[in-house]
């Protein structure tokens, strides 16, 4: 029962302190810009922190632990080195045109047949 | 706790944070996130392996429970093995000092075998299209072949 409770307070500190951060940045996104893209000046480390943490998330590590004990290394050829392959490409070949072209979400893409869809303030 | 109401009250409190500080509110608690699941993981590796016996006892575990798993003293690579002619798969390259000297002798004699096999699979119908044409006719030996005979006699 202790146990069970030292866990209950540790999630908990965790899900409020979740929410003072999010709030205190809120203090940030006074634009629409700045609260989508985070004003396309997010720094390097905080950049790596997000793609770590969304790729690196319970999926990974409870569900590919799952396939590799299965599979072995082809168990994991999709959801582990295709995914890491993927961001590679991604990084390459799509990144420097895409934010070039300025876009803040993805209908901005699908709008902007004739190429560049507005003035970029920052190229 | 229902499992569903706590799901509904994580579900909340994230998707609270993220529409309230958007992108900068994502990538700072991301950057938490990311901090617990590095120590976790650096943590509970060590923990887990001394838990269960160390690596050889996980290896023996393994390859007793599943049946797929190489067994503990095989270091395999994760390809699967070369398959066999029989099977369909491509014949290895010769190698050795003794079948280089076979296809360098070869090349220079002039012999109807030689026309006959195709450029691409040069190494494996020369010879032995050649060999049969020895086995017929014993007076198309030159010397190149019978060093050649004498180096494939040693194998």
């Amino acid at each position: 029962m202790n146990d069970q409770l030292t866990v209950f307070a540790g999630i908990l500190v965790y899900l409020i302190g979740m929410l003072v951060i999010g709030f205190v940045a809120a203090r940030r996104a006074d634009s629409s810009e700045e609260f989508l893209v985070a004003g396309r000046s997010l720094p390097l480390g905080l950049c790596t922190a997000t793609l770590t943490a969304t790729w690196v998330g319970s999926g990974l590590v409870v569900g590919a632990a799952g396939a590799a004990y299965e599979g072995g290394f082809l168990g994991v050829i999709a959801d582990l080195f295709g995914a890491a392959l993927y961001l590679f490409l991604a990084g390459f070949f799509f990144v420097r045109i895409l934010r070039h072209m300025c876009l803040i979400t993805v209908t901005d893409f699908s709008r902007s047949s004739s190429g560049w869809p507005r003035a970029c303030p920052h190229p | 706790m229902p499992a569903s109401l706590a799901l509904f009250i994580a579900a909340a409190i994230v998707i609270t944070y993220t529409a309230a500080g958007g992108m900068w509110a994502v990538a700072l608690t991301d950057l938490i996130q990311v901090v617990i699941v590095a120590v976790g993981l650096l943590v509970m590796f060590p923990v887990v392996v001394a838990e269960l016996g160390g690596w050889q006892a996980i290896a023996t575990q393994l390859s007793e429970t599943v049946p797929r798993a190489a067994p503990s003293h095989v270091t395999s690579s994760p390809l699967p093995a070369r398959m066999s002619p029989e099977q369909g798969g491509r014949r290895p390259r010769p190698r050795s000092a003794s079948l280089r000297t076979r296809t360098k002798n070869s090349a220079t004699a002039t012999s109807r075998a030689a026309r006959v096999s195709a450029p691409n699979a040069w190494t494996q119908c020369y010879s032995r299209s050649r060999f049969t044409e020895v086995a017929t006719h014993p007076a198309a030996l030159n010397e190149g072949d019978q060093k050649t005979l004498g180096n494939l006699s040693t194998i």
